[in-house]
């Protein structure tokens, strides 16, 4: 009887190992010194390319995201560091509006009013916790709920848009959720309930989803019933964006859904290309970016694609950004400027932030 | 001439009733058309939508290059009555109430723009390329995909397409719509829309052009008008 207990206690570590393999957290040594000279590289990339108001392509997202590179890079820069820190902060405070975005424009309300908070916040200074809740509460109204018309049995219900229309969709969702996950919002708010519902109803598994095009790959599509690629198949950056939002909005490892999206990324774990995208390389940078985030999220360095191998996924990124820098320190995405990648300043950022999610 | 005329009442108040007739009638064509009607949208939304339905429609039904003044302005009563009701009518499109006179105004400036075109060039051709420069987003997108999207032509598409008249007066992003958004490419790239003052004054060029020009017989769009106020 000890001996079978023994044997089933061996087997369980086994698979266990096999499944997650997540006991080496660490990045190689040489590599991971590569990978800060990368860092180094990009933020020496922004820096030089910052406008005299400290902002990057005159956009408040672009600057949210080259400040949040800084802040969160091994650096360890802060507001003490300097005006290159300061004076994209004082960017974005020039851009609050009276409804408490903040944006220079009406089109992207909620990804620049996302990622300033998540930038904000980065800076770890109380004087702007006003301008965080303000940031916060116009995020919550932007989520499409009662309140605009939707029931909760309606597609749209719990999403949320660029913030011009009202069209939602789980690209700007992530980013909102990581906004407020990133200034601590309560964990009881509704927001987050009303986020997995929408989540949920984007990812192709028709145990969680009610939708009648839901198939059951795990993955995740760009909005329910839509993908931008091909009807509504999964692919790689909306994958890792779904799975970043379900542990954003509270569902665990344990979950179902969580674990589809996590078998996803593993059966088509790739780093050559975004998987399912168009020709592979549109939304390539975006796909980095977020994969890293979604994969720090999930914790665990070594994953199993479905071929039983073996990858250290902090590694797997790290060569492969390194690999694809610019001599000046820049990224860029040479072969489809959609979504705004043949912009260097917005890759490069995405970049560093991907990097730096590795290292930490 | 009193408002409360009899005569005056005759004349016009059928048509009046013509007019708001079919504005609504193609406002209901394009709710039911559209997918939209499925989803209780904003009404920035339906409005946008709907008006600039209605006023390709006006140039189809009603021949504006013959039309007065007068006849356009009635035209835009219908559309804004109609819009009126939506608000009424319809609890999710209040929202839309304080932009009616600005949609209104973009109807009016864009219906007298092409009016007088139509007087010049075969309406036909008008109706065509107004058609045209409404989806230059879509057809234009790979385009400036392909040259990535210098900030001079994005903007120049901006402002030559009509849908961005109505876009700028409400304030709403329709190349973020589901349609839009998985048709034209313009949607994934950088792109700003012009101030609704620039807009006004862009639409104001072809009517303000043919005001300043030494009055002729063949200026019939406000012959009319004149006619009647004398």
């Amino acid at each position: 009887m000890k001996k079978i207990l023994v044997h089933a206690v061996l087997l369980s570590l086994f698979f266990t190992n096999a499944a997650f393999a997540d006991d080496d957290p660490s990045m190689d040594p040489a590599l991971r010194e590569k990978a800060q000279r990368a860092v180094d590289g990009g933020l020496h990339y922004l820096r030089i390319n910052q406008a005299d108001d400290g902002s990057w392509s005159d956009s408040v997202g672009i600057t949210a995201l080259g400040l949040r590179a800084f802040l969160q890079s091994h650096r360890d820069y802060g507001e003490r560091d300097g005006a290159f820190i300061t004076r994209p902060i004082e960017f974005l405070l020039a851009h609050i509006n009276d409804d408490g975005s903040i944006s220079e424009t009406n089109q992207n309300r909620n990804y620049n009013t996302a990622v300033s908070l998540t930038a904000l916040a980065a800076t770890g200074n109380d004087e702007y916790d006003d301008v965080i809740h303000d940031g916060q509460n116009f995020l919550r109204r932007l989520q499409i709920d009662e309140n605009d018309g939707y029931e909760s049995d309606h597609a749209y219900y719990g999403g949320i848009g660029y913030g011009g229309d009202e069209r939602p969709d789980l690209s700007n969702i992530h980013m909102a959720l990581e906004g407020l996950r990133a200034t601590s919002t309560d964990p009881d708010d509704p927001v987050w309930e009303k986020a997995l519902r929408f989540v949920s109803r984007s990812q192709n598994r028709s145990e969680s989803n009610d939708q009648e095009w839901a198939a059951n790959d795990g993955g995740f599509t760009y909005m329910p019933g839509y993908s931008p690629h091909k009807g509504t198949a999964s692919y790689g950056g909306m994958t890792a964006a779904g799975l970043l939002s379900l542990l954003f909005a509270g569902a665990d490892q344990d979950d179902p859904r969580v674990q589809a999206a996590y078998d996803w990324i593993r059966n088509n774990y790739t780093l050559e290309e975004n998987p399912g995208a168009t020709d592979g390389v549109q939304g390539l940078y975006y796909y980095y970016n977020v994969f890293a985030k979604s994969l720090s999220a999930y914790g665990g360095s070594v994953l199993v694609d479905h071929s039983g191998s073996e990858h250290n996924w902090r590694n797997d990124i790290a060569a492969k950004l390194i690999g694809l820098q610019n001599e000046d320190g820049s990224w860029v995405n040479p072969e489809s400027p959609r979504w705004w990648e043949g912009n260097p300043h917005l890759v490069t950022a995405w970049s560093v932030i991907a990097l730096n999610a590795t290292l930490n | 001439m009193t408002f409360l005329d009899m005569r005056w009442m005759r004349s016009e108040l059928p048509a009046a009733f013509v007019k708001l007739a079919l504005a609504g009638v193609l406002i209901a064509v394009f709710r039911l058309a559209l997918p939209i009607a499925e989803v209780p949208a904003r009404a920035e939304l339906l409005a946008t939508v709907y008006s600039t339905g209605t006023i390709v429609a006006l140039l189809l039904i009603a021949p504006l290059h013959n039309a007065s003044l007068r006849t356009v302005l009635g035209w835009c009563a219908a559309v804004a009555t109609v819009l009126l009701l939506f608000v009424i009518l319809d609890p999710t499109t209040r929202i839309v109430a304080t932009k009616i006179p600005s949609l209104v105004l973009v109807v009016f400036l864009l219906s007298v723009t092409l009016g007088i075109l139509a007087r010049r060039l075969p309406p036909a051709i008008v109706i065509g390329v107004f058609a045209l420069l409404a989806l230059l987003p879509v057809w234009a997108g790979p385009m400036l995909e392909l040259a990535n999207n210098p900030p001079w032509a994005n903007r120049l598409v901006m402002y030559a397409s009509p849908l961005t008249a109505f876009a700028a007066a409400l304030d709403f992003d329709y190349l973020r719509t589901v349609w839009f958004y998985e048709y034209s490419a313009i949607a994934a790239m950088r792109y700003d829309y012009p101030n609704f003052l620039n807009i006004l004054l862009l639409l104001c060029v072809v009517p303000a052009a043919t005001v300043i020009r030494p009055y002729t017989k063949r200026n019939s769009i406000f012959q009319h008008t004149s006619e009647a106020h004398s």
